[in-house]
């Protein structure tokens, strides 16, 4: 197979291999897995990437030019994101005329209009209204295109809508949430919630990452979706004898400042492209996960070759008793390590499409709206693959190598399994402490001020504190092996008799091979205290965060602020005739001009100073209630260098330029809706408005009858939703535990890893053992208790590794948390339930590890142990 | 004096068809309470087979063994292992302790395993016969190759035993440890009322018995009560040129 196996010593190794499938794969499984990973992470995102690539082109097929109105610098990130940006801002507009006009123009084919704004499906189910939407993805409507040149949506039942009675859905929501051609379905767009006939289920690209899309017929959509008389682009088709071009030109000349023309291919890109940002946030945590995999691997490959040369010390010594040098040792190992790699990485590939393909399966079956299209495996992730794997497994066995080659020839004569000589931990606890150190001084310099290294601020240099000191620490941890275990001498003698002894001992017996195979779990529960810390500060952080600074007993705001336009007006009112609400504060907002550039203004009424926590900095909030008063907040004072007294001309939409005199400068302590604010009654452009943002309401008390009254009339509002302050910390506590409990699912890879290592250690120690286990067995030991004694040595491993990771985790979050105190993290919280959690797994983890050494151990031939003949 | 382990048509044959190995060829042999047996033979004539299949290390081809009656030879791994632990005790070649043990805790390991606490009493004095009580705290690795082996035999009596099997126990040891554990083997019988079994191919060792059987090609080729050195020097060198 391969020609230079023809070198003996090649040979010799291939020979190892072929005859050992196993040891191969317990010294890959690690680079296998790591692989696999980053494998699967590069399939995943370049498959979406070349998928999303033919779904936005195939949409802009046909067409070749797309007008768009020049939108403000503030607003592109509006129209350019798909909709994440905030929504305060007025987005510009075509008028409809243009679409004749560019229609009429010489080597124009055809022209029409698109519409695009916040639509949502209603579904009454069992009493309950339920908002449509996919998690955060937003919830658009839009115009169906008539025009037989258009591709963006392909009708796969029934027909278009061309009536204003009539819509048509995207085929994921009608298929999710069960919707047939022929159903009445309500549509929230705008202010008030209408009825539609579903006369159509249509397919599109745009509904791919989980948007929902309500499709109206042309005037019906301008109306409902705030463009009277209005479009927001313009698809061209040009005529096949005429220059693109020439024709984009033409267009641009019809009014060079409002309208902006760009091929549609460009469109088409721009679109992919703010679709595949967010892929690739995904694909960075995925490729963080695998190095995580990868570096864990590394500890366990360099144990496992470490192990299983040990077990061939006497085939070494034989071969170094017949004349092989040492030289030739080494590279026999090396060579062995370059097929083992090569084999682990090209097997690892093999699992990274399996896993790919699991993963977006997974993704399919939770509805994530991905498109479909065929993996793609580029030659360059699987050269990085390779390489990586290679690597890694190489170097790994460089120093397993070397001491391998070292062995005696001797070693062949002697009977005895040997146990390896043992090198003073001396020198290694001193370079550990000094490392320790350094990494401390870092961390602690940034902490309590007394060091600041140039070029990092500080919350990077406590990350690198963090990161010297955990190598410091990995370092150390054989060398603190025997005094950790000696916590366990009493107990586990108390609690499992002389097995436990014999385990406690025996973990002491190879303190550096107990303290590698404890680091390659220490490196996972460092970083899932890391993780569990930190959202568990954060939580605690947000929860008296928010009993803090929300003084109303219940807060109305958008469901979703992506999809709702506000809060009809008359939510407000009806909530006022209660008799139980005492207090109740609305706020509006809006886009007005000012010094030329965007600023948002708010509205609220003089009881949202009891509702909400502010604090006075400047002027008097009695001035703020006069007419033409304007409040400003703090930060927005500094930055435009503002004071009291000052005069502010704003420039507001259809009322045209007023002056204002600021007469309070303030901090809004949760999250501004605005920057300026206005009283809501003394100003008429407010009160035209016919959507609130927010409303917070107090009442004399809290009954369930009260609850269920309130309830009651936010229902009649589709889009709003209530919440108190348990809501708002359940919400708050909900996301945080989301994102957590994806971190938790990377991570658990990383002990998965370790749960090779332990395996590998155990057998190793048990082999080591024949002759004692046997001995054991001899004089009546059962081999049940032989396998309790695996099982408990297992376990001080993983109490170990647990221990220490945990107990590092948590101060590096502790560091964390300190470094951000002057961003305002001031909570430190650690869930006992959570830690002692992740430890049981851990437990539980050693305990699966050791279960094959285990059986091995218990069935090991008592003849096979005493026998010397 | 009572019989109390026996052996009938004992039989072990290593291996299959064309490459099986006859160790042990029906065999019937039975020991007496309160005696030092000791079995012989050349290499490769069954004693050792002999000894594990008695001591329910190994399991015979075909055969009965009776522990005071009760066939052994048939329980599982469990009840073996039960009755290595409470009737049987054990000294062998090398490798008799566990090396993160220390003396002590290697002599009471067979009570500690069994959950019980050892019979202080007694431990006492087989100490003391062995003359160990001195290097009790220390680790396998700081004893003699005498001291261990006499803590080897130490722990083989502490459970008191019904039988004590011994394989090569003075194998690895000097003249002066080999004599030293033998006498306290032989006072162990005759002082503390023990029955041991051991299995050697020296007849100095063998001459601390007060029985010696000779084996050949798997079969009993003699049984000598209490001889000298001499007259087993002659009958092993008698059996090694027959």
């Amino acid at each position: 197979m391969f020609g230079f196996t023809k070198h003996p010593l090649f040979l010799i190794a291939w020979k190892n291999l072929k005859t050992y499938p196993v040891r191969i794969f317990l010294t890959t499984s690690s680079i296998i897995l790591g692989v696999a990973v980053i494998i699967a992470s590069n399939i995943f995102s370049e498959s979406n990437k070349s998928a999303f690539d033919n779904l936005f082109s195939g949409i802009y097929e046909g067409i070749d030019l797309v007008v768009q109105p020049v939108q403000e610098e503030f607003a592109q990130g509006f129209s350019g994101d798909g909709g994440q940006g905030p929504i305060s801002f007025e987005v510009k507009k075509i008028p409809d005329e243009r679409i004749q006009e560019i229609k009429n123009l010489p080597g124009v084919k055809d022209a029409w209009g698109e519409v695009i704004g916040f639509a949502q499906f209603i579904k009454i189910v069992d009493g309950e209204t339920v908002l449509i939407s996919n998690g955060f993805a937003p919830t658009f409507g839009t115009a169906w295109d008539t025009s037989e040149y258009a591709n963006q949506w392909t009708l796969i039942e029934g027909r278009a809508p061309t009536n204003k009675k009539e819509v048509a859905m995207d085929t994921v929501t009608a298929e999710n949430f069960d919707f047939k051609v022929g159903d009445k379905v309500t549509v929230l767009a705008g202010a008030t919630p209408a009825t539609f006939t579903i006369v159509g289920v249509a397919d599109s690209a745009f509904a791919a990452g989980g948007a929902t899309f309500a499709l109206f017929e042309f005037k019906t959509a301008q109306q409902l979706l705030d463009s009277k008389g209005k479009i927001d682009l313009i698809n061209v088709v040009v005529e096949n004898n005429f220059e693109v071009n020439e024709i984009k030109n033409i267009i641009t000349d019809l009014d060079s400042e409002n309208l902006n023309v760009i091929d549609a291919q460009e469109a088409a890109a721009e679109q992919a492209n703010s679709i595949k940002q967010g892929l690739d946030f995904f694909n960075t945590i995925l490729n963080v996960f695998a190095g995580i995999a990868i570096f864990v691997g590394a500890f366990i490959i360099q144990n496992t070759f470490r192990i299983l040369l040990l077990q061939r010390t006497k085939e070494l010594s034989l071969l170094r008793a017949l004349g092989t040098s040492k030289r030739q040792i080494y590279r026999l190992v090396i060579s062995e390590s370059l097929f083992m790699s090569i084999i682990g990485s090209g097997l690892g590939i093999g699992l990274g499409i399996g896993l790919a393909v699991a993963v977006k399966e997974g993704l399919q079956y939770f509805e994530f709206g991905l498109p479909d299209g065929p993996l793609v495996l580029t030659s360059e992730a699987a050269i990085t693959g390779l390489i990586i794997g290679i690597t890694v497994t190489i170097l790994s066995s460089l120093l397993p190598a070397r001491k391998a080659s070292q062995v005696s020839p001797m070693e062949a004569i002697r009977d005895s399994v040997s146990t390896p000589r043992r090198k003073s931990l001396f020198l290694r606890l001193v370079v550990g402490v000094a490392v320790s150190v350094i990494g401390f001084v870092m961390l602690f310099g940034v902490l309590y001020e007394f060091l600041d290294i140039p070029n990092l601020s500080g919350l990077q240099q406590v990350g690198f504190g963090a990161g010297i000191v955990f190598i410091g620490i990995s370092i150390i941890t054989p060398s603190i092996t025997k005094p950790f275990v000696f916590l366990f001498d009493k107990i586990y003698l108390a609690i499992f008799g002389i097995l436990g002894k014999l385990a406690t001992e025996n973990s002491k017996r190879t303190p550096r091979r107990t303290a590698s195979t404890a680091s390659a779990l220490m490196i996972g529960l460092t970083l899932i205290s890391l993780a569990n810390v930190i959202t568990t500060s954060f939580k605690a952080q947000a929860e008296s965060l928010i009993s803090e600074v929300i003084l109303a007993d219940y807060q109305v705001g958008a469901a979703n602020v992506f999809a709702s336009p506000g809060i009809p007006t008359g939510l407000a009112e009806e909530l006022l005739e209660l008799d139980e609400v005492t207090k109740l504060s609305r706020t509006r907002a809006t886009v007005v001009g000012y010094n030329d550039r965007p600023l948002i203004l708010g509205a609220v009424d003089e009881t949202v100073f009891d509702l909400v926590k502010t604090d006075d900095i400047a002027g008097s909030r009695n001035d703020f209630l006069n007419k033409n008063a304007l409040g400003i907040l703090k930060p927005t004072a500094e930055r435009e260098e503002l004071n009291i007294g000052d005069e502010v001309t704003l420039t507001i939409p259809e009322e045209g330029k007023i002056t204002f005199v600021v007469s309070y400068i303030f901090d809004w302590t949760t999250q501004p809706p605005a920057e300026f604010f206005v009283l809501l009654e003394n100003n008429t452009f407010f009160t035209d408005e016919s959507l609130d943002t927010e409303l917070y309401f107090n009442v004399d008390e809290k009954t369930e009858a009260l609850e269920n009254k309130i309830n009651a009339i936010v229902d009649g509002y589709p889009g709003v939703e209530i919440r108190d302050e348990d809501g708002l910390v359940e919400e708050a506590n909900n996301q945080i535990q989301l994102l957590l409990n994806v971190i938790y699912g990377f991570l658990s890879i990383s002990i998965f890893v370790a749960l090779f290592g332990i395996t590998n250690t155990l057998s190793l120690s048990v082999y080591e053992r024949t002759r004692e286990i046997g001995l054991m067995r001899a004089i009546g030991t059962y081999r049940k208790q032989i396998r309790s004694m695996i099982f408990i040595e297992s376990s001080i491993i993983s109490i170990f590794g647990a221990a220490l990771g945990t107990g590092l985790g948590i101060f590096f979050a502790w560091s964390l948390i300190q470094t951000l105190a002057d961003e305002g993290f001031t909570v430190f919280a650690v869930s006992l339930s959570q830690t002692m959690l992740w430890i049981g797994i851990s437990i539980i983890a050693g305990v699966i590890a050791a279960i094959l050494p285990a059986i091995r151990a218990s069935r090991q031939n008592i003849l096979d142990a005493i026998s010397y003949e | 004096m009572a019989k109390i382990i026996n052996a009938n048509n004992l039989t072990k044959i290593y291996g299959e068809k064309e490459t099986s190995v006859t160790a042990l060829d029906d065999i019937n042999i039975e020991f007496r309470e309160n005696e030092f047996t000791a079995i012989m033979g050349p290499s490769g004539s069954g004693k050792s087979t002999l000894l594990h299949c008695l001591a329910g290390l190994d399991r015979p081809t075909s055969g009965k063994i009776f522990l005071k009656g009760n066939d052994i030879a048939t329980l599982n791994d469990k009840e073996l292992t039960k009755i290595r632990r409470d009737s049987f005790g054990f000294i062998f070649q090398a490798f008799n302790l566990i090396p993160t043990l220390t003396a002590e805790e290697n002599i009471t390991l067979p009570a500690s395993i069994a959950g019980r606490k050892p019979d202080m009493d007694w431990v006492k004095e087989v100490v003391e016969t062995v003359d160990i009580a001195d290097r009790l705290s220390h680790r396998p690795n700081e004893l003699s190759g005498g001291q261990q082996q006499r803590v080897a035999a130490a722990r083989a009596m502490a459970t008191k035993p019904e039988v004590i099997f011994a394989d090569e126990p003075s194998g690895n040891l000097d003249s002066k440890s080999s004599r030293e554990l033998l006498t306290f083997m032989k006072s162990v019988v005759e002082e503390l009322n023990q029955t041991i079994v051991m299995v050697t191919h020296d007849p100095f060792a063998a001459s601390f018995a007060g029985r010696v059987v000779m084996l050949k090609d798997g079969r009993i080729a003699s049984d000598l009560e209490k001889p000298t050195q001499e007259e087993i020097v002659a009958e092993v060198t008698a059996l090694t040129n027959a």
